[in-house]
């Protein structure tokens, strides 16, 4: 037996078992394999219509947050009681109105002289 | 097991490998097409490989019965006595189409090699393959198109 350091390995050794391991993809992907992309990926890129699932899923959540959100109570009870106080006199003025619009068509009596 | 993992576990047990192929036949091509045989048919089988706990004990075993059945064959320079615990196995079967691929890999230039080895083997994106070539990502795909074209025709 020859001690190992002894025995020269080519220098294309590396090289010849890639291009053997090269063969073996080819013989079983197919030349298609090349321009797949890595991994070959077989592992690791997502999906090309997953880059455009995301944002649109996205966009439904943040529709549906939006709408059935409510609008907090920030105003300050000064002027939620100013409010109250203009609904008031609204109500009262359209009130009057009615009024006074019912008193005009209410059919005048005009009596001969 | 994935190919990154393959390679940096495996390919570099190439030397020692031959250097043991070398001495149980004898010869350099010989020992050169047994490790090549070795390697083909550990990434055949690559899948399985992750419950081995070394890679190395397990390469030596599988090229041990390669090389039994080079020189069963006659096609190794010295002829040893097969081990009994071996004498049962039976010879591995070469993947179908594999040779007349591996004839048409040779084929091409050491520059297109180079290329698919990149690509197939080490699993290099366009942007890693730029970088270690001075290549542009478009002259890249370019080539490969190319490549992958010559091969459909070839193979």
């Amino acid at each position: 037996m020859i001690p190992d350091e002894m025995i020269p390995v080519p220098e294309d050794l590396q090289e010849r078992l890639g291009d053997a391991i090269s063969a073996a993809i080819l013989s079983e992907q197919g030349p298609d394999a090349l321009t797949a992309g890595p991994a070959t990926a077989r592992t690791r890129r997502a999906p090309r219509w997953l880059w455009g699932a995301v944002p649109a899923v996205a966009l439904v959540v943040l529709g549906c947050v939006f709408f059935t959100s409510r609008p907090k109570e920030v105003l300050p009870p000064e002027a939620t009681e100013a409010y109250a106080q203009v609904e008031r006199a609204f109500d009262l003025f359209s009130e009057a109105l009615q009024m006074g619009y019912d008193s005009f068509s209410t059919p005048t009596q005009f009596t001969q002289p | 097991m994935t190919p990154e993992e393959f390679t940096s576990l495996y390919l570099p047990l190439g030397d020692t490998l031959y250097r043991a192929a070398f001495n149980w036949l004898g010869s350099q091509q010989e020992a050169e097409d047994a490790v090549q045989d070795l390697f083909v048919k550990l990434w055949n089988t690559r899948d399985s490989l992750e419950s081995i706990r070394s890679p190395q004990a397990w390469s030596l075993t599988l090229l041990h019965n390669l090389c039994i059945d080079r020189i069963r064959a006659g096609r190794g320079a010295k002829r040893q006595a097969v081990p009994d615990e071996l004498a049962d196995e039976p010879p591995p079967e070469p993947p179908e189409g594999l040779d007349q691929t591996l004839a048409v890999v040779r084929q091409l230039s050491p520059d297109k090699r180079a290329l698919l080895r990149m690509r197939l083997v080490e699993n290099l994106s366009y942007e890693e393959m730029s970088q270690r070539t001075g290549l542009t990502k478009v002259a890249l795909r370019v080539a490969f198109h190319r490549l992958k074209n010559e091969l459909k025709r070839k193979i």
